[in-house]
């Protein structure tokens, strides 16, 4: 099959009547001479508009084959064989988008696209804030793309709700896609709740003791330190057990055992402070904890051990401001800047290996987007053709244009 | 004989000039040009070969013998050339022209009267008057004139009755006026002034320059030819060549009977025979006439 990239240079073959007319149809102009006087000459008025015959039929094929190897190239001819075809399927254009507004460095985002290009033939990156729209983008540069396998990468974090898969099925049939999702993958933010829910944790512990009401979260084990112990009245243990609960629908973070938080709220026996030098952490996060006490007008006393944060509130157990001092104290522990990463939600891997596309293959029309044709042997075929006639045009006695009639 | 072809190579028109002069007097007695006031000096003893129209006849009757009667010639003929130099002259390139062969007679002519101690003028034109060197004796002005020929150049159109009427009418005497020309021209108001010229008594001589293909159709096939004056086109073929040759020669009897037919001197001076030869044919043609 043959394509025409240019199909109106067609036209121009058109031009090979030029040298037919030159020699055909062109009135024969005849010698012009000069004399002294025109007096004594006999006018023939037919005698310069004769019809010439083809001088040099050679000379003539030669011209309108110059004239239509160069309009068929101006048409830029494409063969499109088998080789050709696999030829297309085996190279890859690929529209990179990059994504923006990930929380990667810009290193790491770099490092990627090169990795990407490098692996393409061809190759366009696009970036973009908003995945969507940089798909958008994506898909129309590869409508206009080279004959390849076509293919949409996109390079970003994936956070929850940045891409849908409604999004990525707007691409279309007539490309891949993929993802590369760059970023350490935190682990799901784990509330309370939820470590309530898991197995192998000692989810709750009430100990009543003669004038309060312990319950402590932490692990299995017997004898470890619990991660949250929150001390209250006698028998308040139902108050304690529905503060955990808000707790845990609030979202704090769970308790760990190597930094255990103990609250201590009104009704609580009191108990002297330890003289142990408390741990960098906790003096840290002692002074997270009541600069958010100062600013709610929160009543909290904070002091750490070398193992434990220790807050003393005077709230009952069944308020809203002692479930709120215990989710400030569990989030005390960590910085804040930490705690916004920890908060990234991101689009599940799963999924996005369920979006991803192979690349696909060129269809039908991809010809028409072609960067390359063979024109190029016509035009060769054309300067070979114009140095034979050169050769045979010297080879052949010139007429004289004008001719003095004292020459003659 | 140096053809004109020759001749035209050589700058020095004044050498060129010499030549042709004597290639033309070779073999001739003396020139035929005479003054009018040709002054009586004495009488000798006839001697045959003696011009019989110098014999006194009545000095015969009285004395029984023949005297021949010999004058002093004095410096009084004052010849005025008329060159014709429109652009028609200049055909017949690249062998030579018209304008060069006319050029060449000329100096011929102004040379051979100034060496016999007489008065040579120049008038130039085209379409109108365009140099005019009036009649003097001595080497110096024919030098001068034959500066002013040099630089001669043909082109622009004709308008010859105008300018032989300027000349003739600026001859102060009779003289001699020689007309050099390709006559493409308004025949008739030529003709006209040249008979004026006659009429008043100058001595009145045609040079018609011709290149050889003014006369014959020299070109085959179908030609457009262009008239180098006025610029007019004509589509022709060959088959028009033999009418072409018969206009030619009835445009030169034409002339040839106009001229004797008011006493002037007619020369068809073709341009592809040497300009001495041309020169030779006139001078032994005015002997004729004397005698």
């Amino acid at each position: 099959m043959i394509a025409w990239l240019h199909p109106a240079g067609l036209v121009a073959v058109a031009l090979i009547a030029g040298p037919v007319i030159v020699h055909l149809l062109l009135r024969r102009r005849a010698r012009r001479i000069r004399v002294s006087s025109v007096r004594f000459i006999t006018p023939h008025t037919h005698a310069a508009v004769r019809i010439r015959r083809p001088s040099d039929p050679l000379l003539l094929v030669l011209r309108m084959a110059i004239v239509a190897a160069a309009a068929l190239a101006v048409a830029r001819p494409l063969v499109i064989d088998a080789a050709r075809r696999s030829a297309w399927t085996e190279r890859r254009a690929v529209a990179i988008v990059v994504d923006t507004s990930a929380r990667i460095a810009p290193e790491r985002l770099e490092e990627a696209v090169r990795a990407e290009t490098a692996a393409a033939d061809v190759a366009e990156v696009i970036r973009a804030g908003n995945l969507p729209s940089g798909l958008t983008r994506a898909a129309a540069w590869l409508r206009t793309a080279p004959p390849a396998s076509r293919d949409i990468v996109v390079v970003s974090d994936f956070r929850h709700g940045a891409l849908t898969h409604v999004d990525a099925a707007a691409v279309g049939e007539h490309s891949g896609i993929r993802f590369v999702q760059l970023g350490e993958v935190p682990p799901p933010p784990e509330a309370v709740e939820l470590l309530i829910a898991r197995d192998g944790l000692k989810t709750r512990t009430v100990r009543v003791e003669n004038e309060s009401t312990v319950v402590s979260l932490g692990s299995a084990a017997e004898d470890a330190p619990a991660g949250l112990r929150v001390v209250g009245g006698r028998d308040e243990d139902a108050e304690i057990a529905a503060l955990l609960r808000v707790v845990a629908r609030a979202g704090a973070r769970a308790p760990s055992d190597d930094r255990a938080v103990l609250v201590r709220l009104r009704g609580a026996p009191a108990q002297q402070r330890e003289t142990a030098a408390a741990a960098a952490w906790t003096l840290e996060a002692g002074r997270r904890l009541l600069h958010w006490a100062a600013r709610e007008d929160v009543p909290v006393t904070v002091h750490g051990t070398s193992d434990a944060l220790i807050v003393q509130a005077d709230v009952p157990a069944g308020s809203v401001e002692a479930a709120e001092i215990v989710r400030a104290a569990l989030d005390a522990r960590h910085d804040p800047e930490e705690l916004r990463a920890l908060e990234v939600v991101r689009i599940p891997r799963d999924a996005l290996d369920r979006w991803t596309r192979p690349p696909a293959v060129p269809d039908a029309e991809a010809w028409r987007h072609a960067d390359e044709s063979d024109g190029r042997w016509l035009w060769a075929l054309a300067i070979v053709l114009m140095l034979v006639e050169g050769l045979v045009r010297r080879s052949r006695p010139l007429p004289a244009a004008e001719v003095r009639a004292d020459a003659a | 004989m140096l053809d004109a072809a020759l001749l035209s190579s050589i700058r020095d028109l004044e050498f060129v000039a010499r030549v042709t002069v004597d290639g033309a007097l070779a073999g001739l007695h003396r020139s035929p040009f005479h003054g009018y006031s040709a002054e009586f000096s004495q009488y000798r003893h006839y001697r045959p070969g003696d011009d019989l129209k110098y014999v006194d006849w009545k000095l015969f009757a009285r004395t029984d013998r023949v005297y021949t009667k010999q004058f002093r010639e004095t410096t009084n003929l004052r010849m005025q050339l008329v060159l014709d130099a429109s652009a028609s002259m200049a055909f017949g390139e690249p062998r030579v022209s018209k304008m060069e062969y006319a050029r060449q007679l000329a100096a011929a002519l102004a040379h051979l009267v100034v060496s016999q101690g007489d008065a040579a003028g120049l008038t130039v034109y085209d379409a109108a008057l365009r140099t005019y060197v009036g009649p003097r004796p001595g080497r110096s002005h024919l030098r001068h004139l034959l500066t002013a020929l040099s630089r001669v150049d043909a082109a622009g159109r004709t308008r010859s009755a105008q300018a032989i009427r300027a000349a003739v009418d600026l001859l102060e005497n009779r003289g001699a006026v020689v007309c050099l020309s390709d006559l493409y021209d308004d025949e008739g108001a030529v003709d006209a002034e040249l008979h004026r010229a006659a009429r008043i008594g100058h001595d009145v001589t045609v040079f018609h320059v011709l290149a050889p293909e003014d006369l014959e159709w020299r070109w085959g096939g179908d030609v457009e030819v262009e008239d180098s004056e006025t610029g007019q086109r004509v589509l022709t073929s060959a088959a028009a060549a033999g009418a072409y040759a018969g206009r030619a020669a009835a445009f030169v009897q034409q002339w040839r009977e106009r001229c004797l037919a008011y006493g002037a001197d007619y020369v068809l001076a073709r341009t592809d025979q040497p300009p001495a030869q041309t020169l030779r044919a006139f001078l032994l043609q005015r002997q004729d006439v004397s005698r």
